[in-house]
């Protein structure tokens, strides 16, 4: 009987302190991490090393539960341009290149969609503070990039004052949203209609646009 | 092997393909939802001696050379501007050369630009007509009602301008019924817009009104609040559906503020095409990235500065949104509203809309 009762102690014990001690480290893991970016950013900037270490920290679980944002937004659905071509004026020489709206393939209606978009681009990439990123649109002009028949949208990641030049191409909104998020030392990627999710689970992509090493491929990085 | 088609081209020019150009400061209506900047209660803007109409007929054939496709005659009322008839033969005899798409491809082409006349109808003759007739020259009368036409213009001449209308299409001629809409002429805008179409006009742009010119002392009496501006779209949808005539609004309006596939025949504009799909040249030769504008940038004799111009360029490239704006989602496909606008009020290219302010009587300035 007295074994029975020590038991029965010993496991709720066990229950209790595993409960208390894995809030603890749920807790601890987002504040630390929330201490360790103040750390870092309080330059103003984050070396690469920082980055890194700051990738390898996201939290896996908050305290809290992530927003399933609101289910009855109203949208407004885009109205169908009357043209049959679109300018895409160059912010470096101001040139302008006429493009076809009408994709016959996919690589064309990625190419229309980032032209599309370009300005939302420009906008994101602005709150990507911290690091050294810049845009890099000169494939699609074609004053400056007379040669390219099929230009692509490159982000440009400059490490070591430019000794170090990172670059990936064919990137979307997303990417940049999740990097604005991260160097803004943010957990959550917040996505349409507010909808959160884990910056951990971006983890694999972060580190494929500020070009680190990335361990196991996933669905995220075959994007 | 087959070569494959080229997918893009590039511009003959950095210059959008339609110039506006407002050929005299002067007018024969006070208007007092007038945008000229040169009217504007402060006269801040800097209004030097006109140019001639040889100085105009050069500066066109310069546009025609850099790719200018489309070419509006406007004011003040450009039809007081000494050698206007002159300016416009010139302008329709020009070629341009262009690229179109067609087919799927690139037609390299020359063709001749279009013209476009934007008048109070006040100084318009006959000899004017025949002359829109035999050069194809889109013709837009303003009609800011018809009861408060004079209120709104301090002339009466709404008969005038609906005349107008027949004649021209008597002669074949394509006309646009311009209407600035303001509290005073909301009431009547069916009437307004349903007087021109049956006298004959073709189109119909709408314009709310918007502070700026001599307007600034009247925007407390004529700004459209949010549930006003939904009232005048409805009202001009219904018309349009009626008539089964186009029309557009000419301003461009926050994507929040409007559902725009409710309206089949009213086309609604959301992004702003100020040095992007049109600029302005001043009376005096300067040039502007849209008629709205305050902001003088450099002269049509130096336009290739433009490219260099931080002005000019934040329009260019479009890098004007609003904080305000935040993560909206809308803002893939649009620009917050008029950014002139917002830049007379706000005095920031990147401040808000005035739709979303409340403006204090007669001063235009801002109360949150």
């Amino acid at each position: 009987m007295g074994n029975l009762v020590l038991g029965i102690i010993i496991l709720l014990l066990t229950i209790g302190g595993w409960a208390w001690g894995w809030n603890y480290f749920k807790d601890k893991s987002e504040a630390e991490y929330k201490r360790l970016y103040s750390q870092y950013k309080a330059d103003g900037k984050l070396e690469r090393s920082e980055i890194q270490d700051l990738l390898a920290n996201l939290p896996a679980a908050l305290d809290r539960d992530l927003s399933l944002g609101a289910l009855c937004y109203e949208t407004i659905s885009v109205t169908a341009t009357e043209r049959n071509y679109h300018y895409y004026v160059c912010p470096l020489c101001m040139m302008r290149t006429a493009y076809e709206t009408k994709a016959t393939n996919e690589s064309e209606a990625n190419r229309l969609n980032v032209l599309m978009n370009i300005n939302e681009y420009r906008r994101l990439v602005k709150q990507v503070k911290g690091i050294d990123v810049k845009l890099d649109e000169s494939q699609f002009c074609r004053h400056c990039s007379p040669g390219i028949s099929n230009p692509h949208l490159l982000l440009v990641v400059n490490w070591e004052n430019g000794s170090d030049i990172h670059k990936v191409e064919d990137i979307t909104a997303e990417d940049l949203e999740i990097l604005a998020e991260f160097v803004q030392g943010a957990v959550v990627h917040k996505g349409e209609r507010d909808v959160e999710s884990l910056l951990l689970d971006y983890s694999p992509r972060l580190k494929r646009l500020l070009g680190f090493p990335v361990e196991a491929p996933d669905e995220k990085t075959a994007r | 092997m087959r070569r494959k088609k080229p997918t893009s081209f590039l511009s003959a020019s950095f210059l959008p393909t339609t110039a506006v150009l407002e050929m005299t400061y002067r007018c024969n209506h006070t208007c007092i939802f007038c945008s000229c900047p040169w009217f504007a209660p402060e006269k801040k803007y800097p209004v030097a001696e006109e140019i001639s109409s040889r100085k105009w007929r050069e500066i066109i054939d310069d546009l025609c050379g850099q790719g200018v496709t489309h070419v509006a005659f406007t004011g003040g009322e450009p039809l007081l501007k000494e050698g206007i008839e002159d300016i416009i033969v010139h302008a329709a005899t020009r070629a341009y050369r262009c690229i179109e798409s067609k087919n799927g491809g690139w037609k390299k082409t020359a063709t001749r630009p279009r013209l476009y006349l934007l008048s109070n109808g006040l100084a318009l003759n006959g000899d004017v007509l025949k002359l829109c007739r035999r050069f194809n020259v889109q013709l837009s009368l303003s009609l800011p009602g018809l009861a408060t036409f004079q209120a709104h213009t301090n002339v009466d001449n709404a008969l005038g301008v609906l005349d107008l209308f027949r004649k021209a299409r008597e002669m074949k001629i394509r006309t646009t019924v311009g209407i600035t809409v303001t509290r005073w002429n909301l009431s009547e805008l069916y009437e307004t817009i349903a007087a021109a179409f049956i006298a004959g006009a073709d189109s119909l742009l709408m314009n709310r009104f918007l502070p700026g010119g001599r307007g600034l002392d009247w925007s407390r009496e004529l700004f459209l609040d949010g549930s006003e501006m939904k009232i005048m779209m409805d009202t001009a949808e219904e018309v349009l559906k009626r008539s089964d005539r186009a029309g557009s609004m000419g301003t461009e309006i926050p994507k929040c503020m409007v559902d725009a596939d409710r309206y089949s025949h009213l086309r609604i504009a959301t992004r702003c095409s100020a040095a992007r799909d049109f600029f302005v040249i001043d009376p005096s030769g300067y040039v502007r990235v849209c008629n709205h504008s305050p902001e003088r940038l450099s002269h049509a004799d130096e336009i290739g500065q433009l490219r260099c111009h931080p002005y000019w360029n934040i329009f260019a490239t479009k890098d004007y949104l609003p904080d305000s704006c935040g993560r909206c989602r809308l803002m893939k496909t649009c620009d917050g509203g008029c950014r002139e606008a917002a830049h007379i009020i706000g005095h920031e290219v990147n401040a808000e809309d005035p739709l979303f302010l409340r403006l204090d009587r007669k001063t235009a300035e801002i109360r949150t």
